[in-house]
């Protein structure tokens, strides 16, 4: 059973396409620290602030979930831009303390603000493809999960346009090099940080917005995701978006592999072992820290 | 009267947080000139350069420009009017080559791609070492390679005054010769340049103007050949 190719195929299918999630919830976290050298402690709150803002547009504005989305990843883009305005901007010559007190202090306010309004119950919000599945060779692939898959490669081919090719693009390459260096040719520093928050605030919310109908709505859903965010930041190499997406695949197989073939119990602890191997063994993990496109 | 000068600093007064670096500087610098100011450390030199690009605020007088006032211009306002600063150390991006750092150089001036990289042609032509390394990563260039390619940088943003902190720093004889060299040729195009400088000697036998700065006030400005012949200033800065 366990050497049964359609059965190992089919792990690797779930691996790539849970994998390549956790890439896509992964990267705004990994662009916030490239680029501004700052951690966002709120980074599991945008995520669920995507999710609910999603449900909120389809429910309440009776929206279409693709329309619902791409109002949703607008919302999102406004809200990175003030959080990096008001928390990160006012920090960046400061510690980096300051910026991780401040956003965990968003992070406590966004998930208390959702509660109010939402309440602690579970919601469901749900997709056109959640009930699709179609078959290759004997293997499922799911559709919620295909649209995963298919927003990462939009999101990652689109950002990596972004970075290479836009005027802003180029000064925040700029900016994880030298910050020093961007003030010195006059890129401004703080207009540059509001782009990447809202850049990041984006991704992270597009990424709940696919993701989230897999599973329940409610106001500390971010927990998980950022732990997940975290062991794939550092695994990849801290602020290295194309070693996030490396990572994010690589423990998205490690994890279905170790569950369906071994002990679903180690299945969530597999992130942490790799985490904790990585800071002794190479701190700087996969590929080490640079945007580079 | 104003015009003559490039630059006029009246009684200003900076630092960081609580610490008051420079207490009150008066200095006039006229269009066209090189000067170069010497001062034992912490005597405040890099911070009155910091202070003349607006990096660090100006906490009591005025900093004039060209005859206007920009005391509360920010560093990008103040280089877009013309007041350019390479600092200390290394500063260019390392992953990038060459050719695209002096286009981020010219970042400021907001210009079409195909303009951009017809200056950026037109800036190189001063640093032939550049043109030789022109795809090579700035990470990779010698030390006063990447002081070359800085310079060069900040002047993709056409600035009136260079300011320019320790360009000699960590360098061998011969680029620093060479650095001092290009600083000659851009004074003789009318760039008007203020430098800080440990290689106190030769600078000032170079340049035009010498001024000394002892704790965080202007103490000396004189032309830099009588600099160097003041017997206080021998002992103190110039070993002599």
């Amino acid at each position: 059973m366990a050497t049964d190719p359609v059965f190992l195929a089919q792990l690797a299918a779930n691996g790539f396409s849970v994998g390549l999630g956790y890439a896509l919830a992964a990267v705004g976290l990994a662009l916030i620290f490239g680029i501004l050298g700052q951690v966002n402690f709120a980074h599991g709150e945008l995520y669920m602030l995507g999710a609910f803002l999603l449900f909120w547009a389809m429910k309440q504005l009776g929206l279409p979930y693709g329309i619902a989305a791409v109002l949703m990843a607008a919302l999102m883009a406004g809200f990175g831009a003030l959080l990096a305005h008001v928390v990160i901007v006012p920090n960046l010559d400061r510690g980096f303390e300051s910026v991780v007190l401040g956003t965990l202090a968003v992070g406590i306010i966004l998930q208390n603000a959702v509660r109010l309004g939402f309440g602690a119950t579970p919601l469901d919000v749900a997709s056109p493809l959640e009930s699709q599945a179609f078959e290759i060779g004997g293997v499922l692939l799911f559709g919620q999960r295909m649209l995963v898959c298919a927003t990462f490669l939009a999101a990652f081919s689109g950002l990596y346009a972004f970075l290479r090719y836009s005027e802003i693009g180029r000064a925040m390459r700029a900016m994880a090099q030298n910050r020093e260096a961007c003030v010195m040719v006059g890129i401004d520093v703080r207009r540059v940080t509001r782009w990447t928050g809202a850049l990041a605030a984006a991704l992270t919310g597009l990424a709940g917005v696919v993701i989230s109908p897999l599973f329940d709505l409610y106001p500390n859903m971010g927990t998980e995701v950022v732990i997940k965010s975290f062991a794939v930041v550092i695994i990849g190499g801290m602020g290295n978006i194309w070693g996030a997406a490396i990572a994010g695949v690589a423990l998205g197989l490690a994890e279905s592999y170790a569950g369906g073939l071994g002990n679903a119990a180690i299945r969530d602890g597999i992130a942490f072992i790799v985490m904790i191997a990585m800071l002794l063994a190479r701190p700087q993990g996969l590929f080490g820290r640079t945007v580079r496109v | 009267m104003a015009e003559q000068f490039v630059l006029e600093i009246r009684g200003t007064t900076g630092g960081y947080a609580d610490n008051t670096v420079l207490h009150g500087v008066d200095l006039a610098i006229p269009a066209g000139s090189w000067t170069t100011i010497i001062g034992a450390n912490g005597a405040g030199k890099s911070t009155l350069l910091k202070l003349i690009a607006g990096i660090i605020a100006c906490r009591s007088g005025r900093v004039i420009f060209q005859g206007t006032e920009v005391t509360r211009l920010s560093a990008l306002e103040r280089l877009r009017a013309g007041i350019g600063l390479v600092p200390q150390g290394r500063c260019n991006f390392p992953l990038l080559s060459v050719a695209e750092n002096l286009l981020l150089g010219g970042y400021s001036r907001r210009l079409r791609r195909a303009d951009l990289a017809r200056e950026s042609a037109a800036v190189v032509a001063r640093f032939p070492q550049l043109r030789e390394r022109w795809s090579v990563d700035a990470g990779n260039l010698s030390g006063g390679e990447q002081q070359m390619l800085e310079m060069a940088m900040v002047l993709m943003a056409r600035p009136q005054l260079l300011l320019l902190d320790e360009p000699s720093l960590g360098l061998a004889p011969g680029p620093m010769q060479a650095v001092f060299e290009t600083v000659r040729a851009l004074t003789a195009q009318g760039i008007t340049v203020v430098m800080v400088e440990q290689n106190a000697r030769q600078a000032l036998e170079r340049c035009d103007i010498g001024v000394v700065l002892e704790l965080g006030r202007v103490s000396l400005v004189e032309p830099a050949n009588r600099v160097l012949e003041h017997p206080d200033i021998r002992r103190s800065f110039l070993g002599l």
